[in-house]
């Protein structure tokens, strides 16, 4: 697809979760002048430093609820395009408790993630508008900072990564509510290669969702769930591990023989959802890497909801790209 | 009988030719169309008390965006003012949307301020870049860069939706 009709396709894809207003009228100009004739007309001689500072605000995601996991798994998720957090767990509450400073907070989240590295928080300052009128433009708190451990710098190789990298600036955003530590606002990370090479992986913390969420434990069951059905739709070598993070988290691996008729199947069937028996918002974070029978990723979906967040990557064989969302990028 | 005030003129002729860009955008950055019609309402009502201050060394419509786009940010920073102070239930996503446009909803709120304002003034006001840069105070190449960027991450969140 070339770039023009990639942009175009965002366009649409734009206009359809934003649709233009319905509005017969043209504006109410009159309405704008009686405004007007109420507000004191400002002249270059007032200097703006004469304004009496207000406080600043958090202006940020105007809210977000997220459709995460592949296939089907939709996300029982509530939220709020105007303003109001979701919630895609199905419970809220107490997050666990790590103990220690802000700094054991951040070190031990760290070392729960393999590929997380070099955890550090500075303040930030988003910077206010230079318009003199606006308020509550600007916003003040931590920007959370990681290195992520990756053997490139694209694609499958960094997959794995970017999901830890969500997982660990939720769990930070949300236990730092829990014990006060301040407000996370922002994240970045930094995908750091064996041979030293850097790049910005993105970042970004969301703040549509709730900091109180609280999932479900894995049930003991579950490797026995996901093996029948995943073997029901060709997958084989099935290896279900749990990893804890603020609480349990699930990476599944398993290997097919057809990439692309498994993963349709699997994506038929319901995605995540349908390997789990239930869906995947239940539980802090779900990765799911299918390998050729080769040992090459062929098909890749995490679920990492504290942060909001989600994500497929499909080997470009699989023709499963359409448009525009095709190329794996590490930002957010 | 008063000569006209040229500036007015010029304002009230962008309100009147471009108001559902303004309120597309201003709706895409509130969330809810009555509110942003209040806000774009707010926002000429501003120019019109603050013409004297605009010094045309960059074009009205740059200028005019840009307080449109501080106004509508004002609104939202109001209502989450208001929410804080009087918790609330999470309101349920409307049944009405797609799955797919929800998902390229979600992306979008995920995306950081600036990459989420400069594809709404792209995509809904059809702004160049020079003007978007205008109105959110940063070079056009950083617009571009911006709009990369924001490109590269709705095609990483929202590629799940599209496959799915």
């Amino acid at each position: 697809m070339n770039k023009d009709a990639a942009d175009q396709e965002l366009h649409h894809l734009l206009l359809q979760a934003f649709p233009a207003p319905e509005r017969r009228d043209r504006g109410d100009w009159e309405r704008v002048l009686r405004l007007a004739n109420a507000r004191p007309r400002l002249v270059p001689t007032i200097p703006a430093f004469h304004r009496k500072p207000r406080s600043r605000k958090l202006v940020l995601a105007l809210a977000t609820f997220v459709v995460v996991g592949a296939g089907a798994a939709v996300a029982a998720a509530t939220g709020n395009l105007n303003g109001g957090p979701g919630q895609l767990s199905p419970g809220v509450g107490s997050v666990p408790v790590i103990e220690g400073s802000a700094s054991d907070v951040l070190s031990t989240l760290a070392s729960r993630l393999p590929l997380v590295s070099n955890p550090s928080t500075v303040s930030e300052t988003v910077p206010p508008s230079s318009d003199p009128d606006a308020t509550g433009s600007a916003v003040s708190g931590l920007a959370v900072r990681c290195d992520l451990l990756v053997d490139g710098t694209q694609g499958s190789a960094i997959s794995q990564a970017l999901w830890e990298r969500d997982l660990f600036m939720g769990a930070v955003r949300d236990e730092f509510a829990a014990r006060g530590f301040g407000t996370v606002i922002d994240g970045d990370a930094t995908l750091v290669t064996p041979n030293g090479t850097q790049e910005d992986a993105g970042g970004g913390v969301s703040i549509g969702v709730r900091t109180d969420q609280v999932f479900d434990a894995i049930p003991s069951d579950i490797a026995s769930t996901i093996s029948a059905n995943a073997s029901s739709i060709g997958l084989s070598s099935v290896q279900v591990k749990t990893m804890q993070v603020l609480q349990d988290v699930l990476v599944i691996n398993a290997v097919s023989d057809s990439p692309a008729t498994d993963v349709a199947a699997l994506q038929k069937q319901g995605g995540l959802q349908f390997l789990l028996g239930q869906p995947p918002m239940n539980f802090e974070g779900v990765y799911l890497q299918i390998d050729d029978n080769s040992g090459n990723p062929v098909y890749i979906t995490d679920t990492a909801p504290r942060d909001g967040g989600g994500s497929v990557w499909a080997d470009p064989s699989l023709g499963l790209n359409q448009g525009f969302l095709t190329s794996p990028s590490p930002q957010k | 009988v008063r000569d006209p005030d040229p500036q007015l003129v010029q304002i009230e002729a962008a309100y009147r030719s471009n108001y559902g860009h303004f309120l597309h955008v201003a709706t895409a950055i509130t969330g809810e169309a009555e509110l942003a019609a209040d806000a774009v309402q707010d926002a000429f009502a501003r120019a019109i008390a603050r013409r004297d201050t605009y010094r045309g060394t960059g074009s009205l419509e740059g200028w005019l965006w840009r307080i449109l786009v501080n106004a509508a940010r004002d609104v939202v920073a109001r209502r989450r003012d208001a929410v804080e102070s009087e918790p609330r239930a999470a309101a349920v996503t409307t049944a009405s949307s797609s799955r797919e446009v929800e998902g390229v909803r979600a992306a979008v709120a995920r995306l950081p301020e600036r990459q989420r304002l400069v594809l709404f003034l792209r995509y809904f006001a059809d702004l160049d870049y020079l003007a978007i840069g205008q109105a959110l105070d940063i070079s056009p190449g950083t617009v571009g860069a911006t709009l990369h960027s924001a490109h590269d991450a709705l095609r990483r969140r929202i590629e799940e939706v599209q496959i799915g």
